[in-house]
């Protein structure tokens, strides 16, 4: 009796909780409350671009925005100062700039510009930006992009407490200027593919208060298109933005994006004509779509050694260059990634990923280096290292400590885990390696606590070969490895003061060849991933680097 | 009567201020913290984004802090969903959850009573057979398999109901099945199963004896004493259905309670975690209230009791 007046009290409440959900989940803009039919149904006219992905950006506010959704989205909404598009920096919002000699001022002169409402974009809207991206009260993720920008990071600290003094100012309404710490070569190319930088608008920013960036309400674009409705963990609709300086070129009439959890769901919207195109092909599915694309993802995937071991003991073995050396030589990287990976993953077995700029083509390609690692492995010289390493240390083969290799409790990583520890097997007899297996923040935290011997990760990339060098000098808070080199840290630094874009390159060229011979990390592969796009849809740009998906001149035809 | 009301009303407070106190417990216990993602930060700005959140300061500070916003109905704002209360997420997120769970029970408890009535009325013939692997196969078949199959057959071959997505009536379809069908099966179980034991109760021979009709005797006697035990198992059913499901929200895309609810455990998102925690032992402890409070009515001899 008592279960039964249970059950039905629930009946009722979902009774009334369904009956309210009308109101309940329309809680984008005003206007669309008919239930949230797709687009085109409505519209059979209007060419909107259907596109969906894993997840739904943690926020659109430009300051504090850390996901690629996030920044994909905000490439269509905003303008910045620079595009990143067609693969190269071409003017946003900055019609031209000027930089000093030193390398260290910029000076960014501003087209005529509204954002959405029609109010003019001046180069406070940019001052406002980089303040409030830098200020505490922010707590922004992202702040340390600005790190480059003269006392940006003093300000971020609270070590100055007076915005006015970050090297950044407005000249007048529409000339812009930005002074850096030191000379960054790559900092227009940072700037332009960047999501924190977009300009904001105090006024709009502070009247929407925390809600800045959460909403369709609470947002105002400057960009090709503008926030038409967010409707949260469903879909982003955004539509073109006429007040836009270069609307004449925007073809869309609107961009909708679904956010579905499933990947093979996405597929089988694409087969079913709901969506124009898939980001990321799950892995596998290359071959059921023969016109697909492949495109750098981005990232470079190597393996951590921490030079200081886990424990005492297990430190005497991962301090060792050699076993180190034995650890790298032993991985065929083509097979591994083609098994364990990708058939997509690019084996590598340096530091240099193909979309770094060099000087007049790609760093890799310009800026080699010796002595890396065969791609197929050598087990003879994996064996001659793994027998001085131990001559070394006064061990035999079957004393040896255990190794933790910390795993992601995910299936992709777990089966890189066993492909790898199972090469050491089979090439160097070596059986104490033992993998642990954590919840994703357990296994990072373990990384920076150093609770690791071996471990595989995959890093940004970022624009510059020193972006990914700098993270290996001693005491950076992302060098797990405990590594620390007098010799690569000069390397690192000097190299990066460099004015001469030639000299420069080739001392952080120098410094990549020490972390190859140093070995406290092994590079794998470079990743790359595969995309569709329905016939019918040009003009759509999948690539790294900046925002993923680079829609904004597409062109949809029914 | 008023202190008796009084009294369970202590108790459900209660309740939930230890489901509070030990699922804050639990989750600050967990090692890692937020802004531990694969998008690695350093330690500094780690340390710097934990004392913006107040994470930094004295466990019992956060947690009198927490405790207070409780009771003004605040549940905080999600560390992941950057400036979003995790009140607004409930409050879009459930009704979705909900509705699907009313669809699905809508249709899958008055088609297992069917069948359950069916196969003990044809026992031991084809029917009741074919009935009962169906009821087998129903609750062995994982939802994301039968999801899947759902999604492939009826969205992509036969193109006859969106993939994925919620909005329209179509939409809500293919979930509503795919959550649905278990419940169908083991509801035909339940009631299968209740619908043998009731005949041969006595009052069912009785009413033989009395010479009614075969059709009245299962009517009027077989089939409502066989519900009694299939509606008591209704109440945690109706709950599971409520709180939405992880697996069919996934791969149909509905933006319901159910991912939340996993998400923001596995990403540490601790006010979103204890949030829906919360808001979900409120739901059950507010259920609980009311039914003692009905029971009350209907029972005079708890109130002379207590």
């Amino acid at each position: 009796m008592r279960k039964l007046l249970a059950g039905l009290l629930a009946l009722f409440m979902v009774f009334v909780a369904a009956c309210s959900s009308s109101g309940g989940t329309g809680q984008g803009s005003g206007g669309g409350s008919q239930g949230g039919g797709s687009a085109p149904a409505e519209e059979p006219a209007e060419k909107i671009l259907t596109y969906a992905y894993n997840f739904q950006p943690g926020t659109l506010d430009t300051s504090r925005v850390t996901d690629n959704m996030g920044g994909d989205i905000l490439y269509h909404l905003s303008e910045g100062l620079m595009r990143f598009y067609g693969g190269e920096v071409v003017p946003g919002i900055a019609e031209r700039w000027e930089v000093s000699e030193d390398g260290t001022t910029y000076t960014f002169y501003l087209r005529e510009a509204t954002w959405e409402d029609g109010v003019p974009v001046t180069a406070d809207d940019f001052v406002y930006s980089v303040r409030r991206l830098l200020s505490p009260d922010t707590g922004s993720p992202m702040a340390d992009q600005a790190y480059d920008i003269l006392n940006a990071a003093a300000y971020h600290n609270g070590e100055l407490t007076d915005p006015e003094q970050v090297g950044v100012r407005a000249l007048d309404d529409r000339t812009l200027e930005i002074r850096l710490e030191r000379p960054v070569p790559y900092f227009l190319l940072a700037l332009a593919t960047s999501s924190s930088f977009y300009p904001l608008r105090q006024d709009f920013v502070e009247q929407a208060g925390s809600s800045y960036g959460t909403s369709a309400e609470h947002f105002l674009s400057n960009g090709p298109f503008r926030l038409a409705e967010w409707q949260h963990e469903a879909s982003i609709r955004m539509v073109k933005n006429e007040r836009y300086w270069n609307a004449d070129a925007v073809k869309l009439d609107g961009i909708t994006f679904l956010v579905v959890p499933d990947s093979n769901t996405i597929l089988n919207m694409y087969d079913n004509g709901e969506v124009d195109l898939v980001l990321s092909l799950p892995a596998g599915h290359e071959a059921n779509y023969p016109d697909h694309e492949v495109r750098w993802f981005g990232t470079i995937a190597f393996l951590e050694f921490n030079t200081a071991g886990s424990n005492p003991e297990a430190g005497k073995l991962m301090g060792n260059l050699n076993f180190r050396k034995a650890l790298s030589y032993a991985i065929d990287r083509v097979a591994f990634n083609r098994t364990a990976v990708s058939a997509l993953a690019e084996p590598t077995s340096r530091f240099a990923h193909p979309t770094w700029p060099g000087l007049s083509g790609a760093y890799a390609d310009e800026f080699p280096v010796e002595n890396t690692v065969p791609l197929e492995g050598d087990p003879e010289l994996a064996n001659q290292f793994l027998e001085a390493a131990l001559a070394e240390l006064g061990l035999s083969r079957d004393q040896l400590p255990t190794l933790t290799y910390v795993v992601f409790e995910q299936l992709p990583r777990r089966m890189i885990a066993e492909a790898l520890v199972d090469q050491w097997r089979q090439v160097l007899g070596l059986n104490n390696i033992e993998m642990q297996v954590l919840p994703i923040p357990q296994a990072i935290q373990a990384g920076f606590a150093g609770q690791f011997d071996i471990y595989y990760q995959t890093m940004s990339a970022g624009v510059d070969p020193y972006l990914f060098l700098v993270n290996w000098t001693s005491g950076h808070g992302l060098n797990w490895t405990r590594w620390s080199d007098p010799t690569y840290d000069a390397l690192v630094v000097e190299a990066n003061a460099l004015l001469d874009p030639a000299e420069r390159l080739a001392a952080l060229r120098d410094a990549e060849q020490r972390l190859i011979d140093v070995a406290p990390l092994a590079a794998t592969a470079y990743e790359r991933s595969a995309h569709v796009v329905r016939e019918g849809v040009t003009g759509v740009e999948i690539s790294f680097p900046g925002a993923g998906l680079k829609a904004i001149y597409a062109d949809v035809q029914r | 009567m008023a202190r008796y009301v009084v009294n369970r009303l202590l108790v459900s407070l209660a309740t939930l201020w230890l489901l509070a106190t030990l699922s804050f417990v639990l989750l600050h216990a967990l090692p890692g913290n937020p802004f531990q993602t694969e998008q690695l930060l350093t330690p500094e700005m780690q340390q710097r984004l934990m004392s913006y959140y107040g994470l930094d300061r004295p466990l019992w500070e956060q947690y009198l802090n927490y405790m207070g916003n409780l009771l003004r109905g605040d549940l905080g704002y999600s560390i992941k969903y950057t400036n979003r209360s995790v009140n607004d997420i409930i409050a879009a997120a459930f009704p979705v959850s909900a509705s699907l769970g009313l669809y699905s029970l809508a249709f899958a408890v008055p088609l297992g009573l069917f069948f359950g009535i069916v196969s003990a009325r044809k026992r031991g013939r084809p029917l009741d057979y074919s009935l009962v692997v169906m009821a087998v196969l129903g609750m062995s078949v994982p939802s994301f398999l039968l999801a899947a199959m759902l999604q492939q057959w009826f969205g992509v071959r036969w193109s006859l109901l969106p993939v994925s997505q919620w909005g329209t009536p179509a939409h809500a379809v293919l979930p509503a099945v795919a959550l649905g069908l278990p419940t169908v099966a083991s509801v035909t179980r339940t009631m299968r199963a209740s619908m043998l034991e009731v005949v041969s109760q006595d009052y069912i021979k009785t009413a033989q004896i009395k010479g009614l009709s075969d059709l009245e005797i299962v009517w009027r006697h077989q089939i409502r004493n066989a519900l009694l035990p299939v509606v008591t198992g209704l109440g945690p059913l109706i709950a599971f259905m409520l709180m939405g499901s992880f697996v069919v929200e996934q791969i149909f895309a509905i933006p319901g309670l159910g991912r939340h609810f996993v998400m923001s455990v596995m990403s540490l998102d601790y006010t979103m975690a204890l949030g829906l925690t919360v808001f979900l032992g409120a739901a059950v402890v507010v259920m609980n209230f009311l039914v003692d409070l009905a029971y009350a009515v209907v029972d005079p001899r708890i109130r002379i009791t207590r």
